[in-house]
């Protein structure tokens, strides 16, 4: 009987576990999570989420904030989108697929002026803080625990899943205090397929598994498996080969796996000449999402050859030619950008066309996607062609799930170099803690919580108001006017 | 009588203005405007901040978990044998306190934990056989001896202080793996990291331990040259360099009173960090006050900034926190300093440079000889070899709740596990030149390491403490892949520095397995962060939690499913060529992954796998069982 066929019930009885044997080590912890303002009432409006990291952080000035300097090339191609949003067709072909559904927020501060801290931002939801680092989970993780209450007996996928974290400066930071089952599941474009199947394999290699799973239990009875000895851990252990197995052979997973040519060139896969592409990356997530196999938390990773990113532009933003780099971890904007666009727009399409949870929505209505960097660019130009770190101000965008379209919060100056309005109600800057707490939010979370029982005593905010670094207090919020 | 009043009063108004004046700020230099510190922001004071408990409870239910699928023994309170101090202290506590004990492991037990802690990788069948049938009575110490030192060694234990410092240079890595390998004095490896000093970092290994500190820094030497030092806030960095200092060979994490003062945060948590105060954190980073970083300067061809190739001197005029000249001066990722000038003071002594010393050398003539350095060492070796430390986390230490014979305050308990077992440990390290490998043997040879994991009867978490029984702990990702490699007699082939490296302990920095040119070696890393493999530009993160994602790739990766195959050069594909029986592909496979012999039930059930399957499908199913199995996964 291959394992395909055991119901949960017969899983369990294989590894000789109790049937209420989950990965109960950890299932009850943390225990003290207490919301700390009754103000705070979470949007609900999406039912998903996908933060498409662009990695090394692509300049505004050229794409999502752009201005008309005396460095701006001038076969851009600009384009209106709506009176405070102007647009390069060059860079970005098929603008018009997404950027009439996006809102902007161009007036994030950032904290840290290198990659690594600031990726780390992004993906944590608050600044670097070395003392405490080992206890602070990713968002995603926060995310994953948050909706462990709306699984479904039939999920089988992470609730937490990204694709080619393991690309970028700061990879998978993990999930910290809470248990390791949160930590999310990293998907590796360039091997996931020979690891895990592309869809096409024989009957006789997808029983394969099964053969060896059924072996194992066998020789893990004579070995003394199930003797009383073994204290509960035992099941915690053997639980993360239940969950793996389960996965492994779900049909969900095996379609979501399965990509067709035409597809992968509709997303730019052929063009993409980087060790993780970002068409791949899309793809997956697309089908992951579109399983609904409990994958509620989607994060990709646009990075192309790692290193700092793909947009990490110190030099030679607009090579052409000679000057534009091909072999290393960058590539000028005349490449990155359309390399983003293709993949970025096939996806809106393609989540605008599937149906959603509900009747009369689709995925593109449920889901809440977001657009991140760690930070912006020098508004002027360096001697070597490019831009460098700049923190004072920057873009992220927003669509989806619940996102008003057309908002523009925030404004820079004509260069880029001073901020001029804030654009929202607090006279603070938002930072990226306020995008993880719209993420919270959007998703039906209240993001005032905080757990007290950490492991260092210090308790963990889901937003922080006082972070490391930065201004001395930030409001608890999210940034509502995105929905309004 | 009123004048008498008056002049008491005027006198009293006098002193009062005298004493408020003193304790104002010290108006000879404009202090930058820095915005008030919002109580608020401090957050509640913390419960125990460093706690032991869970990491060392975590270590007890794995174990637990897994006793009963081992080979072993059980709880007793019959007495053993006591080979060195070590054992007098743990065997001399647990008798004592009447505590029950693991049984000695077995010789496979034991074979197997002692090529894995020394040298990361498993001993080959032959290795197996020839030491299961040695009756020299002193084969285990034979065997340590024989370990300590080797090639194998040298790259297990370059890995781990790897790890601890952040290595991610190549020649940083290659100097600490030679001073492992030849037993370095550990005081003079110290010396040698806090005081480079070079015109091109590149070219002085020691230099790069400063580079991951950059990476936490907010802002990046590199963006530097002479004139443009605005790239750069050495005194975040320097703080970032002080912390880590303490971290790594100190065993105290001064991040917390490099921000705040310890009163009013730590009292609940740490009654040493409770009484710091920012100033002291101050005064002990003014030993790199003078330490003056600068990036390679942008040549006019407009040739790009080289990474790494800072120049490192001593010609900054110290630990300013008002003025730093040129470099960026207020604090980016710490609240703002006091604006003061801070000189050298060593933080558990007071100890200053002698008149003339640069004030980098005194800190590595200084911090040594303080027994907390010795401490430090030790139960980092401590917890590598017995997966729990003496006192955890390593960076945990409460230097007031350390002697037996001086205790704090109740309800403030003595915090190592075995307060005289450290410092016998410790005193022994420094009295021997600071041997490391003299530590590593110490506690090898001891019976206490060679305890089983099996225990019979009731086990109690209240035994933890006592290393009552061997702990189990999962492998660190270069283990896990090599062991698989190893196992399965399919090594890796990387090109690095010019030749082929069999493993990935042999790199110089795991990262070097993520590559653009993929093949296998994406693969692997892929593996070894599900194994919690750290990038390394924050300290390690040292989980020993089984994971699904670790079991997704033990089933499904093609690291793993291309090496049980019966094709190539696999030890599956070896075996089905060499005309050995069943009984002897069995065993062969047993011996080769799990380091021991299979029981007459195992033969069985792996012959009727063979039998059911075909001999070539069979076998490799038995590869693949083994290599699924917790008794491979784990280090027990």
């Amino acid at each position: 009987m291959g394992v395909g066929n055991l119901n949960r019930r017969e899983l369990l009885k294989l590894f000789g576990m109790s049937i209420g044997g989950t990965l109960a080590g950890h299932a009850a912890w943390p225990r003290r999570i207490s919301a700390q303002s009754r103000k705070v009432t979470p949007l609900n409006v999406a039912r998903n989420c996908i933060v498409i990291q662009n990695a090394g952080a692509m300049s505004p000035w050229e794409t999502l904030d752009f201005k008309e300097t005396k460095w701006t090339a001038k076969d851009l191609e600009i384009q209106k989108v709506n009176s405070d949003f102007y647009i390069s067709k060059t860079i970005f072909p098929s603008y018009d697929v997404w950027a009439p559904r996006a809102s902007l927020v161009r007036s994030l501060k950032g904290v840290a002026v290198v990659h690594y801290p600031a990726q780390y931002h992004t993906q944590a939801g608050r600044a670097l803080n070395t003392a405490i680092i080992r206890e602070v989970p990713a968002l995603g993780s926060v995310i994953a625990y948050e909706l462990q209450s709306q699984r479904r007996e039939s999920d089988t996928f992470p609730p937490f899943m990204s694709f080619d974290l393991w690309n970028v400066r700061c990879p998978q930071i993990g999930s910290g205090m809470l248990p390791p089952r949160f930590a999310g599941l990293d998907l590796n474009t360039s091997n996931v397929f020979a690891s895990f199947g592309d869809g096409n394999e024989s009957a006789e290699s997808k029983s394969l598994l099964s053969e060896r799973w059924e072996a194992l239990g066998r020789m893990l009875e004579v070995s003394a498996v199930g003797n009383d000895r073994i204290g509960p851990k035992a099941d915690e252990y053997k639980a993360s080969y239940d969950y793996a197995i389960r996965l492994l052979v779900d049909p969900r997973f095996k379609k979501a796996l399965a990509l067709t040519e035409q597809e992968k060139k509709r997303y730019g896969v052929d063009k993409d000449s980087g060790a993780a592409k970002f068409g791949l990356a899309m793809l997956l997530a697309r089908n992951v999402l579109a399983a609904d196999a409990g994958a509620r938390f989607l994060w990709v990773a646009n990075a192309y050859n790692g290193g700092n990113g793909v947009f990490d532009n110190h030099q030679n933003i607009y090579g052409r030619g000679a000057l534009a780099p091909t072999r290393g971890t960058a590539l000028s904007i005349y490449d990155s950008g359309p390399r983003f666009d293709r993949a970025f727009s096939s996806l809106i399409q393609d989540l605008s066309a599937m149906p959603g949870h509900e009747p009369g929505k689709t995925l593109f209505d449920e889901t809440l996607i977001i657009v991140a960097h760690e930070f912006g660019r020098t508004p002027d130009i360096n001697p070597h062609g490019g831009r460098d770190h700049f923190v004072d101000a920057y873009t992220n965008m927003f669509m989806g799930g619940g996102v008003k379209p057309g908002r523009v919060i925030g404004k820079t100056n004509d260069t880029g170099a001073k901020l001029v309005d804030v654009g929202w109600k607090y006279k603070e800057q938002p930072m990226m803690d306020h995008v993880a707490s719209t993420i919270y939010s959007a998703l039906g979370i209240d993001y005032s919580k905080k757990i007290e029982d950490t492991p260092s005593g210090r308790a963990y905010e889901y937003q922080q108001t006082a972070p490391l670094g930065g201004p001395a207090f930030i409001p608890r919020t999210a940034i509502d006017e995105l929905f309004t | 009588m009123k004048r008498a009043n008056l002049a008491v009063k005027i006198t009293m108004v006098f002193f009062l203005t005298l004493v408020v004046t003193a304790q104002l700020p010290r108006q000879d230099r404009p202090q930058p405007a820095q915005p008030p510190i919002n109580q608020d922001r401090l957050e509640a004071a913390h419960d125990p901040l460093f706690s032991s408990q869970d990491k060392a409870k975590e270590a007890s239910r794995l174990t637990q978990a897994i006793a009963g699928a081992l080979p072993g023994a059980g709880g007793s309170l019959a007495p053993i044998p006591r080979k060195n101090f070590v054992d007098e202290f743990i065997f001399g506590k647990m008798e004592r306190d009447q505590i029950p004990h693991a049984l000695l492991a077995g010789d496979a037990e034991f074979l197997r934990r002692a090529y894995l802690d020394a040298t990361g990788l498993l001993p080959t069948p032959d290795e197996v056989r020839s030491f299961l049938g040695d009756t020299d009575p002193n084969k285990r110490d034979k065997l340590i001896d024989s370990l300590i030192g080797t090639e194998a060694f040298a790259d297990q234990w370059a890995y781990h202080y790897g790890e601890l410092f952040r290595t991610d240079d190549a020649s940083f890595h290659l100097w600490t793996k030679e001073w492992i390998k030849v037993d370095r004095p550990y005081n003079e490896v110290f010396y040698d990291i806090v005081t480079p000093v070079t015109k091109n970092a590149k070219g002085l290994p020691t230099a790069q331990y400063y580079d991951p500190t950059a990476y936490v820094s907010n802002r990046c030497v590199i963006w530097t040259d002479a004139d443009h030092l605005k790239g750069f806030n050495r005194l975040d960095w320097i703080d970032e360099v002080t912390s880590d200092i303490g971290r790594v060979f100190l065993g105290i994490t001064m991040d917390c009173f490099s921000c705040h003062n310890g009163a009013g945060h730590a009292d609940s948590v740490n009654l040493f960090l409770a009484g710091m105060r920012r100033t002291d954190f101050w005064q002990q980073a003014a030993f790199f006050g003078n330490m003056r970083p600068i990036g390679t300067s942008i040549d006019s061809a407009g040739a790009q900034f080289q990474n790494g190739q800072s120049m490192f001197d001593d010609l900054a005029p110290g630990y300013n926190t008002g003025d730093d000249g040129n470099y960026v001066t207020a604090a980016e990722n710490r609240f703002p300093r006091d604006g003061r000038t801070y000189s050298p003071a060593f933080l558990l002594t007071g100890e200053k440079p002698k008149p003339g010393e640069t004030a980098r050398k005194a800190l590595g003539r200084i911090l040594p000889t303080h027994i907390q350095f010795a401490r430090a060492t030790v139960n980092i070796i401590w917890q590598k070899l017995m997966v729990v430390g003496l006192v955890e986390p390593y960076d945990g230490f409460d230097l007031k709740r350390l002697d037996p014979k001086n205790p704090p305050p109740a309800p403030w308990t003595i915090q190592p596990s075995n307060p005289e077992l450290l410092e016998a440990l410790a005193e022994d390290f420094r009295g021997n030149n600071f041997s490391i490998h003299r530590v590593i043997k110490t506690i090898m040879k001891s019976n206490a390491y060679q305890l089983s994991t099996s225990f019979e009867g009731e086990w109690k978490d209240s035994y933890i403490p006592y290393h009552a029984r061997r702990f189990a702990r999962i492998l660190t990702g270069p283990e896990a892949v090599d062991i698989m490699a190893q196992a399965t007699e399919a090594p890796f082939s990387v090109q690095h520095y010019g030749e082929p490296r069999a493993y990935v302990k042999q790199l110089t920095n795991p990262k070097n397995m993520k590559s653009r040119n993929a093949g296998d070696n994406n693969d692997v890393y892929a593996f070894m962060q599900a194994y919690y493999q750290s990038e390394r530009a924050l300290p390690p993160v040292d989980k020993s939690m089984a994971s699904p994602v670790q079991a997704m790739m033990m089933m499904s990766s093609p690291v793993v499913t291309k090496r049980v195959g019966a094709e190539g050069k696999t030890r599956v594909a070896t075996l089905l060529k060499s005309g050995k029986s069943d009984d002897g592909i069995i065993e062969e496979l047993f011996l080769s992954s799990l380091s021991r012999l299979p029981g007459s039930g195992e033969v069985e059930v792996g012959k009727r796998l063979i039998a059911e399957k075909g001999r070539e499908r069979g076998v490799e199913t038995i590869q693949w069982v083994l290599l699924n199995s917790p008794e491979f996964l784990l280090n027990h």
